[in-house]
């Protein structure tokens, strides 16, 4: 797993193989801070793969901002006819959407 | 001027009474936008503050109690409703009543404002308080929240601590990854919160982030009948309490008043200056003079514009009126006000409020039916009483128009018979039947109402109009309604008028009421039915020779001028020697001997220091009448001009 410096905070990006293609998989304390890079390493995930999953089994916390780019992966690649699963997600993750009431698993137009 | 803290605050309250009234009478009338409860809720808290501040603790003391009940509105406890308008506009009354009795006016009937303490008491208990409602919140954060610190999970944590939440994000912004800013927020949510707690105790939460936000909080029950559109649609009641507030200056009105009179000696010794150069020949004075002339009108019709003031501020205190009458009288009617922007001088607004109040009196009283008569004969259920401005010319004509039973033409006239104002054979048209109504005593009510028939009849209110220069027709369809127009110019202060010559004296004649000037030889005088009429253009107008009506002994010209007039729809003409030509006349009140003269309404001093009357048409075409009158046994000069 690679790791992704950004000021005082490291977090931890690894992209895999499976069965449907690849897994992006992504670990740490996922906030604002991190947002940016994160942002860049979901782009480049997202327009190299023709179906892609995001494990998030390992996200600590996870904030708006960072909820926020993981719709947009979905939106973007729902929106090129692809699909995108969520292998896997952390107690963080899930407590954050029900907070936000944002689904990352739910059709990205009942999402609203 | 030394300011003075309970004058500046008494006319504070007053105004801020006068917007309690409004903004009630909108609640009253299905109005509810969080607007006018917060337009409310600001008005009786200044009232206190500043009350308190005067040391009118009756005043504050009582106005707390509204005050409160009214956070409780805001905050949502308490619904919106026609009763709380009710007890509002009982509460603003009782302000009136508290500060005119803590400013040396007469005492509040005893017990009265404990009363309304115990009916805001009951309206806002206990019980109802700790009810709970579901609230329907829309947060759409400014897309710089993330950069500002700010948290929407940490947010909506705080607010389920109020109340079960359902949260639903609203993703529709958010955009694919390509144009994605990651540290701008996309989101925005609509919540549906179930808490005991107030409106306010839920827009803290949002404290640190309300500005530049969208935050929308309404009781859920509410939220199904409303708009999406941001904004009020343009003749909501929201909307014209929006457009009533603007920037001001308070400027107490004697001091426009005497920056007035002091433009108009200006504009006087402009004019005397003008016909000394002229006199004397001096080019030099030319170009200068034209300058000042032009300096002086732009002055002058800039200082007569300050002055100037929206018929909306008269038309306002009305609502309440219609209200309360309709409400006395088990009818129903409903005001409908257009032309408020309307401008008229305020010295013309002042006065025209009687007059007004009379009229829409009788629309209430006499014309409007109740609802089941009304229903009977075809007609809506509640009545409607149009009351409207607009400019025309020089002019201002404000209309009261009401959809009731109309004026009965035989009653009029059976009155009329009665009172031995026509005999029982005069053939009279429908006008003239109408004009019968405008005669003083005149009443067609048998029974003295407490709304109107108290005496003073619509005479009352064409002196008034008079008064102002101003002129008043009735028109009225049995079945249909009545329309009562009133015709006034725009101010009192400056006027256009025409400067003629009757021997040695000069007089203005209100350019306004000018139609023509035509020239009267001595073989065109014609008596028709006694009266003098000059036959213009095929039309026979009867006219008034002012020199024998002013007992003027120079002999007359060989052609004199006939200034035709209009007065109440119908042309007349007056005699003069000479027609001098247009004067910006600056209107002198007459000094207290020369008052009683009916047939001017003031003076105005000319170039060369010498003082023109100004005639005062209505009254002129009156007091002819009267003479007529009185040497032809009652045949009018101008049938229906009484």
């Amino acid at each position: 797993m690679g790791r992704l410096q950004i000021g005082h905070k490291e977090i931890a990006v690894r992209v895999t193989k499976d069965e449907s293609g690849r897994v992006l998989k992504i670990a740490g304390s996922l906030d604002i801070g991190v947002a940016e890079e994160l942002h860049r390493a979901l782009r480049d995930f997202v327009c190299q793969e023709s179906g892609a999953a995001l494990d998030l089994t390992e996200v600590d916390e996870c904030d708006t901002a960072v909820l926020q780019l993981f719709y947009s992966a979905r939106k973007t690649l729902e929106g090129s006819g692809r699909s995108i699963q969520f292998a896997g997600l952390s107690h963080a993750v899930r407590q954050a959407g029900a907070d936000l009431g944002l689904s990352l698993t739910g059709s990205a137009d009942d999402a609203v | 001027m030394q300011f003075n803290p309970i004058a500046t605050f008494l006319q504070e309250a007053e105004e801020l009474l006068g917007e309690i009234e409004q903004s009630a009478l909108l609640v009253s009338s299905g109005g509810s936008s969080e607007e006018i409860i917060h337009e409310l809720f600001r008005a009786f808290h200044t009232i206190k503050g500043s009350g308190a501040m005067c040391g009118l603790e009756g005043v504050a003391g009582f106005t707390h109690h509204v005050e409160s009940l009214l956070d409780k509105v805001r905050g949502g406890t308490f619904p919106v409703s026609p009763a709380l308008a009710e007890l509002l506009l009982k509460a603003k009354d009782q302000i009136r009543l508290l500060l005119a009795a803590e400013t040396g006016g007469a005492a509040v009937p005893p017990g009265s404002s404990e009363a309304l303490i115990a009916a805001v008491a009951a309206f806002g208990s206990p019980e109802r308080e700790d009810a709970e409602q579901t609230w329907r919140i829309e947060f759409r954060p400014n897309p710089s929240l993330f950069i500002n610190g700010g948290n929407p999970t940490a947010l909506l944590r705080q607010l389920r601590k109020l109340g079960p939440c359902r949260v639903v994000a609203d993703t529709g912004e958010v955009p694919e990854l390509n144009e994605l800013q990651p540290d701008r927020c996309y989101l925005s949510w609509t919540i549906h919160l179930t808490t005991a707690s107030d409106r306010n105790a839920i827009r803290d939460v949002f404290i640190f982030v309300e500005d530049d936000s969208h935050l929308a909080i309404e009781v859920a029950q509410a939220v199904a009948g409303k708009t999406e559109s941001a904004e009020p649609a343009a003749n909501s009641p929201e909307r014209v309490l929006k457009l009533v507030k603007e920037a001001t200056v308070r400027v107490p009105s004697q001091r426009l008043d005497r920056l007035v009179n002091l433009v108009g000696e200006l504009v006087m010794n402009q004019s005397r200056l003008a016909q000394a150069a002229f006199r004397n020949n001096n080019p030099e004075l030319a170009n200068p003079l034209q300058e000042l002339e032009r300096l002086v009108a732009e002055l002058r019709d800039d200082v007569l514009g300050i002055r100037m003031l929206p018929i909306g501020t008269l038309f306002g205190r009305f609502r309440r009126l219609i209200h309360d009458l309709s409400k006395g009288l088990g009818k129903e009617v409903d005001l409908v006000a257009e032309g408020d922007e309307t401008e008229l001088d305020k010295s013309i607004l002042d006065q025209l409020g009687e007059p007004l109040i009379h009229c829409l009196r009788n629309a209430v009283d006499h014309a409007a039916e109740t609802p089941e008569e009304r229903l009977a004969s075809g007609k809506p259920r509640r009545a409607t009483i149009r009351l409207s401005a607009e400019h025309t010319g020089s002019d201002v004509v404000v209309r009261i128009q009401d959809d009731g039973r109309g004026i009965d033409r035989a009653a009029v006239r059976q009155r009329a018979i009665e009172k031995q104002l026509i005999a029982p054979s005069t053939n009279l048209s429908d006008k003239e039947i109408f004009n019968l109504v405008l005669l003083p005593g005149f009443s067609t009510a048998r029974q003295v109402t407490s709304v109107s028939g108290r005496g003073v009849g619509m005479d009352a209110v064409k002196r008034q109009i008079d008064a102002l220069h101003g002129s008043l027709t009735l028109a009225s369809e049995a079945g249909k309604g009545t329309c009562v127009s009133i015709t006034l110019p725009l101010t009192l202060a400056i006027i256009e008028g025409l400067l003629v010559e009757i021997g040695s004296d000069r007089f203005i004649v209100p350019m306004a009421a000018v139609t023509e000037n035509v020239e009267l030889l001595a073989s065109q005088r014609e008596r028709n039915n006694g009266r003098n009429v000059i036959a213009v253009r095929g039309e026979l107008i009867p006219y008034i020779d002012l020199r024998a009506a002013f007992a003027i002994d120079l002999p007359a010209p060989v052609i004199e001028k006939v200034v035709i007039v209009r007065h109440e729809d119908q042309r007349v003409g007056m005699v003069v020697d000479r027609v001098l030509g247009t004067h910006q006349t600056v209107i002198q009140s007459l000094g207290r001997f020369l008052r009683t003269i009916e047939v001017v309404s003031g003076a105005t001093i000319l170039g060369d220091g010498r003082v023109a009357l100004i005639l005062d048409v209505p009254a002129v075409v009156r007091f002819a009448e009267h003479r007529t009158r009185s040497a032809n046994s009652g045949i009018p000069i101008m049938a229906g001009a009484a």
